[in-house]
């Protein structure tokens, strides 16, 4: 008791003369335009009950019934333990997080018009009013302290991070001004450099308005392989599993199912399993989905092909495939004429007297093609237990027509020839016929609503050399990852470059690359970053121009999130709300926080300053429908499409007794079809495919067919046997390619997280408390034979430079494959703007001169002072290391996709100074990596057997004229682009 | 020359100890006072002391007296309602009742107002009913700088009410009766709940406490909330025969946060204080003993 009482008196002695403090209230918080957050008074309103919808699981959820959402009651839950009752307008929207467009209802309180929170939207037919975490999340993202609230036009150097606050009358003058005079000196000046779009025909239709050819797109980076694979099948580029009624679900990675498609797909999949459907993931890392998987086969990368080919094979020599479904609808026909004498062809069987030209004789040769995929050829190169490939296989063989089957990035975007693994994939639902089917796989054109507009712009005429040039005639799509390169190589310059919510330098490869050219004023002479948040290169625009979250702006999407095909409506909330109190809003800023836009109405605004009297003919696509001359409101172009081109919108929206705008500002998505299976079968007039003579819609690929056998590649240059049939290419990262005995490894860098979207979600302060690092993944027997434990650093040398970062070790990985996250290392370089402390890390970017660059953080991430008590809570550090900096471009010669994965030269303990986070790369290595990529290409000027520079029928987002596509002549001016 | 032995405390000095306190473990996420953190590490990182705090008390072990009075584990159910009564409205604050904090403030503000012995009887009848089993937990954390403030407060309560000396105060606040979760159709994820209610097992059995254990067996804790990762690990337990392990190394917290109870009852507080808590910590060995004799019979027959 002596030491207790001389503990106490010591501490009470210590603290002698301090005053007790009772009071502890703060100062009242503000949201991030500066004004006061919502106060709200007590109300004499009870709550209503809530109505209980059971979902398709048997699970049930609450939520506030339609019918009161113009003014829903809760209690204030900060005023707890008191009943105060808060009013609400709840107003629907969709997410602007990933591409699934969920639905999500924002609560603007009536008072204020503040947000409140969002949450599902019951009546959605995508997500059935439920949401990922980065739903939710957009009330972090709208109310973040670091948020960029005006317009801000550079004052010093580029990147030198001095800004002048300007209006958005000057900014759209300037810009416009700028637009103008690049369009009436060429078609190819202007480009639009769009991450995910998020809507689905809004700004295409400016862009070709525009007349000019400045789409460029993300999609090399992400899906390009993926899309090829697909469209070589079927003319279309992506699947749309229905995963709900599957018996087999069959995923390549985890990408879509924990990740992009989260939310909808997950909940699916989750519906067929609890339903008996087995689960086979592929992938070299034990993710969320593998644990969940009934058969998780961890393939050596670049080796799916070859696994999916010997189940191909064993299905084809047991005759248990589909034969019907082949026979009627594979251009096997085609196969018989122009597989002789194909390039490594195996030996075709000789045809019985009468066999030849039959399907009989066909299917002999199909077994005789793919004979040489057997079970254990796949076991050997995968590295996986044969035991596991044969289950997969039985489990394949019973599911009948019933195989939702899935890839997207992964081993697809990630391997030299990845576009093999989308198209072997889908030979298996062509095997089974579950193409389109109840359980099956459709493409995504087929459940997914793209409505017309009112006026829709004639196709330019133009090519645009930096975005489609010679190299690549199948690339899907434009070669955006290279554009520094090809600057580098003088290709071309760009007058006006516009990023739409997109961060080149930071999520491309090499992107100390984009660093240099983003900094020359010469050839990107002007760059205007459209972004929500600060980002890395936003920092390095001559303008950066603040725009809305999901929640402020207005865009139509629907995506193909099951086998049906749904409207979602985007709104600004505020101005919806407001609008319903009675309130007039000219443009959707005044009622965001600060002076945040929405591209919609900017483009009508700086498409109007582009031609202000109408003589480049631009203006008369941004002049309303309803008062000529004048330029058209959001209200006139939403109500027209929803007048004209929904089918059943008006209609249910006559039954409510609404317009069609009012039934979508007030449900905020629309049900088109519920189911659409087998689209390919209906019979048409004209057009089509001729099917046992009856004339059917087919597929868009030149026969009309699925196309086994691909005369197009056949015809452009690349007639072996490995590109026009489903085959297997060997991968630059292939184990006979990493010498693991000098200590290499294959770099897997980029698994998904399900919580996190690039550069969309570094101001989400709930996303970044569930992650915030990307530590080296790496199994327990390569971090033995390397000495380093869970936490040590890691240096991590690729083609073209090194990154330190924490290792993380576990059994979860293939041995040989180390593997990060794509989402984090974000950083900014300046302690008080361009990020948020608590998420990106500081840093200082150093030029040692002879290409050699590097990255150092000065400052690991931490809390800060704002009005959001949060950010002083920050209890993290570690924000993550940008390896993108440190990976040489691998552009496939077929798809155009950057290949991922990283041969890591040297991977081993980091030595005393080497500090976690540090970056440096050698940009001589990089052009000579991508030189050596460039090398592998089949260019059209070479190759083309019809003078084009792509085949006609494979998509583009925007097609130009046919009259574009002519080669130019040879050595002299591109002459459509100076058109 | 020796140091002078210290006086002992007065009301008046106690005031501001209690503020303190308070003031440390209320605003411990946003920013410690560099004076007040000083004087339990000289050289501490307010960045650190914030991280720390997330980890002791948002991601650990919460600071309410009803999360470890309660059957539910709630804030806002009866003891925060019989807390706030006798507080009334004092506190000058907006925490709830049953937030340490929010109790230290009230007996600063008593001492103030010199009402001294409605203070001692506070102390007692209120923060000294929960304050023990809620230090020796937060002790096993790796929090040292938060181990030292709860552990002050500690000493400074049962200074204050004299309560090494029984007899002479009325009843403190009793954790809640929780029957055993031993009946015919429990399963795992009744004992897991049961395991997660310091009322029932006399302890907080923390995410931390299940995490050591599942690492030294190499078992899967999973994900979720408290009682659900005690159930993975317990179901892992099954799945890979390690539950009498299992079973041990959850004995073995219980062994240890009774060690520690009997220990403050010879410094610090009297036995009537930290017997309900030593008796559920019996009642808690007694679960585990019969999980782990029917793990054991499982096993044996497993083995015929």
């Amino acid at each position: 008791m002596t030491d207790l009482a001389s503990s106490v008196a010591n501490f009470l002695g210590s603290l002698f003369g301090r005053k007790p403090e009772h009071n502890t209230d703060s100062e009242e918080p503000t949201n991030a335009g500066g004004q006061a957050l919502p106060g709200f008074s007590t109300a004499p309103v009870d709550p209503k009950d809530l109505t209980t919808v059971e979902h398709p699981d048997g699970r049930m959820s609450t939520y506030p019934p339609s019918s009161a959402w113009n003014d829903w009651v809760e209690w204030d839950s900060k005023a707890w333990p008191q009943r105060k009752a808060r009013h609400y307008s709840l107003v629907p929207t969709i997410c602007f997080n990933c591409e699934s467009a969920c639905g999500l209802l924002a609560y603007v309180d009536k008072k204020t018009f503040e947000i409140r929170k969002f949450e599902g939207n019951p009546v959605h037919p995508g997500s059935r009013g439920r949401n990922c975490a980065k739903g939710p999340a957009t009330h972090n993202q709208i109310y973040d302290p670091e948020r960029i609230l005006y317009p801000l036009k550079r004052v010093g150097k580029r990147g030198e991070g001095k800004w002048e606050r300007v209006s958005w009358d000057d900014a759209l003058e300037d810009i416009g001004t700028r637009m103008r005079e690049s369009r009436n000196k060429r078609r190819d000046g202007i480009m639009y450099h769009v991450g995910r779009p998020g809507e689905d025909h809004y700004t295409n239709r400016c862009i070709t308005a525009w007349g000019v050819d400045g789409h460029n797109s993300h999609t090399n980076i992400c899906s390009a392989g993926a899309r090829a694979g697909y469209a070589f099948w079927t003319g279309m580029d992506r699947p749309s599993p229905d995963h709900a009624n599957a018996r087999v679900i069959l995923l390549i990675s985890s990408h879509l199912e924990t990740g992009h498609y989260f939310n909808p797909h997950a909940q699916r999949i989750i519906e067929a399993k609890l339903d008996g459907a087995k689960i086979i993931t592929m992938d070299p890392r034990l993710s969320n989905t593998a644990s969940r998987s009934d058969v998780w086969l961890p393939t050596w990368p670049g080796s799916e092909s070859t696994l999916l080919l010997s189940i191909c094979s064993y299905l084809i020599r047991r005759r248990t495939y589909n034969r019907e479904f082949v026979k009627r609808w594979v251009n096997w026909d085609e196969f018989l004429k122009m597989a002789p004498g194909t390039p490594g062809m195996p030996e075709l069987p000789e045809p019985e007297p009468g066999e030849e030209g039959t399907f009989d004789y066909f299917e002999k040769c199909l077994e005789a093609v793919y004979a040489p995929f057997t079970f254990e050829r796949a076991a050997q190169e995968a590295q996986v237990p044969i035991e596991r490939i044969e289950e997969s296989a039985r489990y394949i063989e019973a599911a009948g027509d019933k195989i939702a089957a899935h890839t997207w990035r992964a081993a697809s975007i990630g391997n030299l020839g990845g576009w093999q693994v989308s198209r072997t994939l889908f030979f298996l639902n062509v095997l089974t016929g579950s193409v389109g089917t109840k359980g099956g796989t459709s493409m995504n054109s087929w459940n997914k609503f793209v409505p017309k507009p009112f006026k829709q712009p004639p196709a330019f005429n133009a090519w645009n050399m930096l975005h489609l040039p010679h190299e690549w005639p199948f690339a899907f799509f434009e070669m955006s990852f290279l554009l520094p390169h090809f600057l580098e190589e003088d290709r071309g310059e760009i007058d006006v470059y516009f990023t739409r919510v997109y961060n080149p330098m930071w999520i491309n490869p090499d992107g100390f690359m984009w660093l240099g050219a983003l900094q020359d004023e010469q050839k990107m002479k002007f760059h205007v970053a459209l972004t929500p948040t600060w980002n890395e290169s936003a920092w390095f625009a001559d303008y950066v121009l603040p725009m809305g979250h999901s929640g402020e702006r207005h865009d139509v999407m629907s995506q193909e999130t099951h086998a049906g095909q749904w409207i979602g409506f985007r709104q600004p909330v505020r101005r919806v709300a407001m609008e319903r109190a009675g309130k007039k809003v000219n443009f959707t800023y005044e009622a965001n926080p600060g002076e945040v836009w929405e591209e919609a109405e900017f483009w009508v605004e700086v498409s109007g300053r582009m031609d202000p009297d109408g003589s480049l003919g631009v203006r008369q696509w941004f002049e309303s429908p309803e008062r000529p001359g004048e330029l058209v409101s959001q209200d006139e172009y939403w109500k027209w499409i929803f007048d004209h081109s929904v089918p059943g919108l008006p209609k249910a929206a006559e039954n409510e007794g609404l317009d069609t705008l009012q039934y979508m500002r007030k449900y905020g998505c629309f049900e088109v079809k519920a189911t659409n299976y087998t689209p390919y079968e209906k019979e048409v007039d004209s057009g089509g495919v001729e099917i046992e003579g009856v004339r059917r819609e087919g597929f868009k690929t030149p026969s009309g067919k699925l196309e086994l056998f691909s005369p197009t590649l056949r015809d452009w240059g690349w007639p072996e046997v490995e590109y026009v049939l489903p085959w297997t290419i060997e991968s630059h990262v292939s184990p006979g390619r990493i010498a693991r005995d000098k200590g290499e490894m294959l770099l897997l860098p980029n698994f998904r997280l399900p919580t996190l979207i690039h550069t969309r979600s570094a101001n989400a302060k709930w996303l970044y408390e569930i992650s915030h690092a990307n530590p080296v993944w790496m199994h327990t027997s390569d971090a033995t034979r390397l000495g380093v434990e869970t936490g040590d650093l890691l240096r991590v040398e690729t083609e073209i430079g090194y990154f330190i970062d924490k290792v993380w070790v576990t059994e979860g990985i293939k041995p040989g494959v180390i593997a990060m996250s794509h989402h984090l290392g974000r950083w900014r370089l300046k302690d008080n703007m361009g990020g948020s402390p608590g998420m990106t890390a500081l840093a200082e970017l150093e030029d040692r001169g002879e290409g050699e660059q590097a990255l150092h953080i000065v400052k690991q991430g931490s809390a800060w002072e704002t009005f959001d008590p949060d950010t002083s809570r920050i209890w993290w550090k570690d924000v993550g290391v940008h390896q993108n900096l440190t990976h040489g471009v691998h552009p496939d010669p077929i798809s155009g996709a950057h290949c991922w994965l990283q041969r890591a030269v040297s991977v081993r303990k980091a030595k005393p100074g080497e500090k976690h986070g540090d970056v440096v790369v050698d940009t001589k290595k990089s052009m000579k990596v991508y030189r050596e990529w460039v090398a592998m290409t089949r260019p059209a000027d070479k190759h083309s057997p019809d003078g084009t520079r792509r085949p006609y029928w494979l998509k583009r987002p925007l097609k130009p004229v046919r009259e574009a596509y002519n080669l130019p002549e040879p050595d002299g001016p591109d002459e459509k682009a100076a058109q | 020359m020796g140091a002078a032995r210290p006086t002992a405390p007065t009301d008046a000095a106690r005031a501001p100890g209690y503020d303190a306190l308070a003031s440390l473990l209320e605003h411990g996420a946003r920013g410690v006072e560099p004076d007040l953190a000083r004087l339990f590490d000289p050289s501490a990182d307010p960045g650190e002391l914030r991280s720390q705090y997330v980890a002791a008390f948002d991601l650990g072990i919460p600071p309410y007296a009803s999360a470890f009075l309660e059957a539910d584990r709630c804030v806002g159910s009866a003891v925060t309602a019989a807390i706030g009564d006798r507080m009334g409205n004092g506190a000058g604050t907006e925490l709830a009742a049953c937030h340490i904090s929010a109790q230290l403030r009230h007996v600063a503000g008593l001492l103030v107002s010199e009402q001294s012995e409605a203070a001692a009887l506070f102390v007692h009848d209120v923060i000294l009913a929960w304050l023990p089993a809620f230090s020796v937990a937060l002790q096993e954390q790796a929090v040292p700088f938060w181990r030292a403030v709860v552990r002050q407060a500690l000493d400074l309560a049962s200074d204050h009410a004299g309560a090494t000396a029984p007899g002479q105060w009325s009843a403190p606040l009793q954790p809640a009766e929780v029957a055993k979760p031993l009946g015919e159709t429990s399963g795992l994820a009744d004992i897991a709940q049961w395991l997660a209610t310091p009322a029932a097992v006399g302890t907080f059995i923390s995410d931390r406490d299940v995490v050591a254990i599942g690492r030294v067996l190499e078992l899967p804790r999973g994900f979720g909330s408290r009682p659900q990762r005690i159930e993975t690990l317990l179901r892992s337990a099954v799945d890979y025969g390690a539950l009498s392990a299992a079973t041990d190394g959850i004995a073995a917290v219980l062994k240890r946060r009774r060690g520690a109870l009997l220990e403050l009852s010879k410094t610090h507080v009297h036995m009537g204080i930290v017997a309900p808590w030593v008796q559920r910590l019996d009642t808690g060995l007694e679960v585990i003993g019969t999980l782990a004799e029917a793990a054991r019979r499982k096993d044996e027959s497993s083995e015929d």
